[in-house]
C-alpha cells in the first residue's frame, strides 16, 4: 500500500497549480471581464450610491488589480467567498443549505446512469448491428440531443399531469433528524421506510431527467470498450478454456472498467451542469434554483460562489477518478 | 483510389490536391451508405435552409403582438397555427421557424471566434512544445476544470444578459478542446516525413503549419465542429432558458420553452414545440458527428472498402 499513499500525494501535489488557476480564472471572470465590476457586483444599475461604496471597499475594487487579486485569494481561503444581496448572508452560509440538495440529485442520477447505462452498453455489444443495437443508440441520441430542462418538463407533462404517478416538484418532506441534509439517504438513516418511499418518488423525476441525459455516452463508451475487449485474445483464451457467461463477462466488465470510471467522471459534471438548469423547473431547492435565482436578482457573488464551488468540486471528483485509476491498474502508480 | 490514399498515410508522403479530393469522395461515399448518417445531413441542411430562409417564409409575423386576432390567444394547435398561438397571440410556428436563424447565428459566430482560436494555439503548442506548449496546456487545463456550461453562466453573468454575450461567453469555454485535438494531431503529422523534408528545404514554419500540418489535421476538426454545432445549439438554450441569453422578444427556443413555462402544464404546446426543434436540429448534428467519425475509424472504413 506505500506506494498507492505515495501516489495519492504527489497526485494531490499536481492539483495545487489547477486549483489556483482555477481561483484566478474566477477572478479574472469576475474582476477583470465586467465593463463596471463595482455595478455588477452591487447587482446592477438600480443600487444606491452608498450601497456602491460599501460594495467597492468590501470587494476591495479600489485598489490596483494585483493587489485585488492577492485580497481575493485570502478571502477565498479564509471563507469569505462574499454576502449575497439576495439572502443577506454570507454565500457559503447558503451554499452549505442548497447543496446537499443537489449532491443527493447527482448520486441519485449517477446510481440510475450507472445501472441503465452500462448494461444498455453491454447489450449493444452483444447485439452488435441488430435492431436492439441501433435501437439503443437512438433512444441514448435523443437523450444527448434534447435539452435537460426540456425533458424535465416533458417527463413532467407525463408522469404528473397525464399519469398522476409522481410529484412535479419539491423534495418532500424533511426527515426529523439531519444526518446530511439528503432526505432519501436521512429518512432511511431515520428508519422511516414511509418516508423514504415518498422522497424517493420527489427524487425520481429529476433524476431521470439527469441520467437520461447522460445516457448516450455512457452507452457507446461501455459498448465501444466492450467490443475491443471481447475481440481480444485473452478472450479468445478463457472462450478455449470454456468460459461462457457470466464468468466470461466478468473478465470483460473488469477490463472496460477504466474507461467507464473515466466516462462517470465527466458525466458527474455534466449532471453538475444539468442539475443548474433542471432544479428550477422542479422547484428543487439545490444550487441550481439559488443560481437561477440568483442570476435573475443580479445577485453577483452567488454566481461566482457557485462557480467556484463546482470546479472545486470537478477537480476532486478528477483527483478521485486519478486515485481509482491507481487502485484499478497498479501500472498507473509508476 | 484508396489503394492511393493508404499509401500516403504509410509513407508519408504530402498528398496532392487530388487525393484530398478523393477522400471527400469516399465520406460521402460511406455516408451515403448509412440510413442514420444520410437522415442527419437531410436534418442538418434542413436546419442550415431554414436559418436563411425561414424570417421570409413566416405564415405571420413572429414579433407582432396580437397578429392572429385578439380571440387567438394561447390558442392549440391547429392547421392554420400547427403550434399553436401564445399568450400576445402571435403565431408559434412562426416564432420557431424564426429562431432556427437565431440559433444557427448564435452557433455560427461561437465557432467563428473559438475554432480559430483553437487552432492557433493547438498548432503553435503541437510544434514548438518546451514552455509555450507547457503554457497552453495549463491554462486549457484550468478552462477543462469547469463542466463548460457553468462557465459560461458565470462569463456569460459578467458580461451582462444578452445573446451577444452568451456568444462571447461560449466561445470563450469552447476553444480548449479544439487547442487539444489540433495539438494532439500535430505531434503526429510533425514527425511525418513531409514536414521533415520541408524543413529541411527551407520553407517557412508559418507554411509548413498552415499548409502542411493544418490540412493533415482536417478530419478530426471536422468531427469535432460538427458535434459542437449541436452542443453549442443546447448551450445557447439553456443560457437562454436560465435568462441570461436571448431577452424577449427574441423568439430564441430556450427562451420560448422557459416563456411557455408560465402556462404549463394546459397549454403544453407552447413549451412543447421549441423543445422538439432543439432535438431534432441537434440530433442531426450528432448523426451527422457519428457518421463522419465512423468513416475516420479505420476499421470501420475499411469494412465499407472490402464491401464497395
Amino acid at each position: 500500500m506505500g506506494d498507492i499513499k505515495r501516489y495519492i500525494i504527489r497526485r494531490a501535489l499536481s492539483f495545487l497549480p489547477t486549483i489556483l488557476g482555477v481561483l484566478i480564472l474566477t477572478f479574472i471572470i469576475s474582476h477583470v471581464i465586467p465593463a463596471d465590476p463595482v455595478r455588477v457586483w452591487a447587482g446592477g444599475y438600480k443600487a444606491r450610491p452608498e450601497i456602491i461604496e460599501e460594495i467597492r471597499r468590501k470587494y476591495h475594487l479600489d485598489k490596483p488589480l494585483y493587489e485585488q487579486l492577492i485580497l481575493y485569494l485570502r478571502d477565498v481561503f479564509s471563507g469569505d467567498w462574499g454576502t449575497s444581496p439576495m439572502s443577506k448572508r454570507p454565500v457559503l452560509v447558503d451554499i452549505a443549505e442548497y447543496f446537499p440538495a443537489t449532491v443527493e440529485l447527482a448520486i441519485v442520477s449517477s446510481i440510475l446512469l450507472t445501472i441503465i447505462g452500462i448494461p444498455l452498453g453491454l447489450i449493444a455489444a452483444l447485439k452488435k448491428d441488430s435492431t436492439i443495437d441501433h435501437f439503443i443508440r437512438v433512444v441514448a441520441l435523443i437523450g444527448t440531443s434534447a435539452p435537460a430542462f426540456w425533458i424535465a418538463i416533458v417527463l413532467q407533462w407525463i408522469f404528473y399531469y397525464y399519469l398522476g404517478l409522481l410529484p412535479a416538484t419539491g423534495r418532500g418532506i424533511p426527515p426529523i433528524i439531519r444526518y446530511t441534509g439528503m432526505y432519501v439517504f436521512d429518512s432511511l438513516l431515520n428508519g422511516s421506510l414511509e418516508l423514504f418511499i415518498e422522497n424517493l418518488k420527489h427524487i425520481l423525476l429529476p433524476s431521470i431527467t439527469l441520467a437520461f441525459t447522460g445516457l448516450g455516452i455512457i452507452a457507446r463508451v461501455v459498448r465501444n470498450t466492450a467490443l475491443d475487449v471481447l475481440s481480444s485474445e485473452f478472450i479468445d483464451f478463457a472462450r478455449a478454456r470454456g468460459l461462457w457467461g457470466l464468468q466470461l463477462y466478468r473478465h470483460v466488465l473488469k477490463n472496460a472498467l477504466i474507461p467507464v470510471i473515466t466516462i462517470l467522471a465527466l458525466e458527474i459534471g455534466y449532471i453538475l451542469s444539468g442539475a443548474i438548469v433542471i432544479e428550477t423547473v422542479f422547484s428543487w431547492p439545490g444550487i441550481g434554483l439559488y443560481a437561477v435565482n440568483a442570476i435573475n436578482s443580479l445577485d453577483y457573488p452567488a454566481i461566482m460562489g457557485i462557480t467556484l464551488l463546482i470546479g472545486l468540486v470537478f477537480i476532486f471528483i478528477n483527483f478521485v477518478t486519478d486515485i481509482a485509476y491507481a487502485i484499478i491498474d497498479p501500472r498507473v502508480r509508476l | 483510389m484508396t489503394q492511393g490514399w493508404k499509401n500516403h498515410k504509410i509513407l508519408g508522403i504530402s498528398r496532392p490536391i487530388s487525393q484530398f479530393i478523393n477522400e471527400w469522395k469516399l465520406i460521402f461515399a460511406v455516408i451515403r451508405k448509412s440510413p442514420i448518417t444520410t437522415i442527419g445531413l437531410a436534418i442538418v441542411m434542413g436546419f442550415v435552409i431554414l436559418g436563411i430562409v425561414g424570417p421570409y417564409i413566416t405564415p405571420y409575423d413572429p414579433m407582432t403582438i396580437g397578429v392572429t386576432g385578439t380571440l387567438k390567444r394561447l390558442h392549440p394547435p391547429c392547421l392554420e397555427h400547427p403550434f399553436g398561438t401564445d399568450e400576445y397571440g402571435r403565431d408559434l410556428f412562426s416564432r420557431v421557424l424564426y429562431g432556427a436563424r437565431i440559433s444557427l447565428i448564435a452557433a455560427l459566430c461561437v465557432m467563428a471566434l473559438a475554432v480559430p482560436i483553437g487552432i492557433v494555439l493547438g498548432l503553435v503548442s503541437g510544434y514548438y512544445g518546451g514552455i509555450i506548449d507547457e503554457i497552453i496546456m495549463r491554462v486549457t487545463d484550468i478552462f477543462l476544470s469547469f463542466p463548460g456550461l457553468v462557465l459560461a453562466i458565470a462569463f456569460s453573468a459578467s458580461l451582462g444578459a444578452g445573446l451577444t454575450s452568451a456568444i462571447i461567453a461560449l466561445a470563450a469555454v469552447w476553444w480548449p478542446g479544439y487547442v487539444r485535438v489540433i495539438r494532439a494531431q500535430v505531434l503526429v503529422v510533425k514527425e511525418m516525413l513531409f514536414v521533415e523534408a520541408a524543413k529541411a528545404i527551407g520553407v517557412k514554419t508559418s507554411r509548413i503549419l498552415f499548409r502542411h500540418i493544418l490540412p493533415n489535421s482536417i478530419t478530426p476538426l471536422l468531427v469535432l465542429i460538427t458535434f459542437d454545432f449541436g452542443s453549442v445549439i443546447l448551450a445557447t438554450s439553456a443560457l437562454s432558458f436560465i435568462g441570461l441569453g436571448a431577452q424577449p422578444p427574441i423568439p430564441e427556443w430556450g427562451r420560448l420553452i422557459a416563456d411557455g413555462r408560465k402556462w404549463f402544464p394546459e397549454k403544453w404546446w407552447y413549451s412543447f414545440f421549441p423543445g422538439l426543434a432543439i432535438l431534432v436540429t441537434v440530433l442531426g448534428f450528432n448523426l451527422l458527428g457519428d457518421g463522419i467519425r465512423d468513416v475516420m475509424d479505420p476499421r470501420y472504413r475499411r469494412s465499407i472498402e472490402i464491401k464497395g
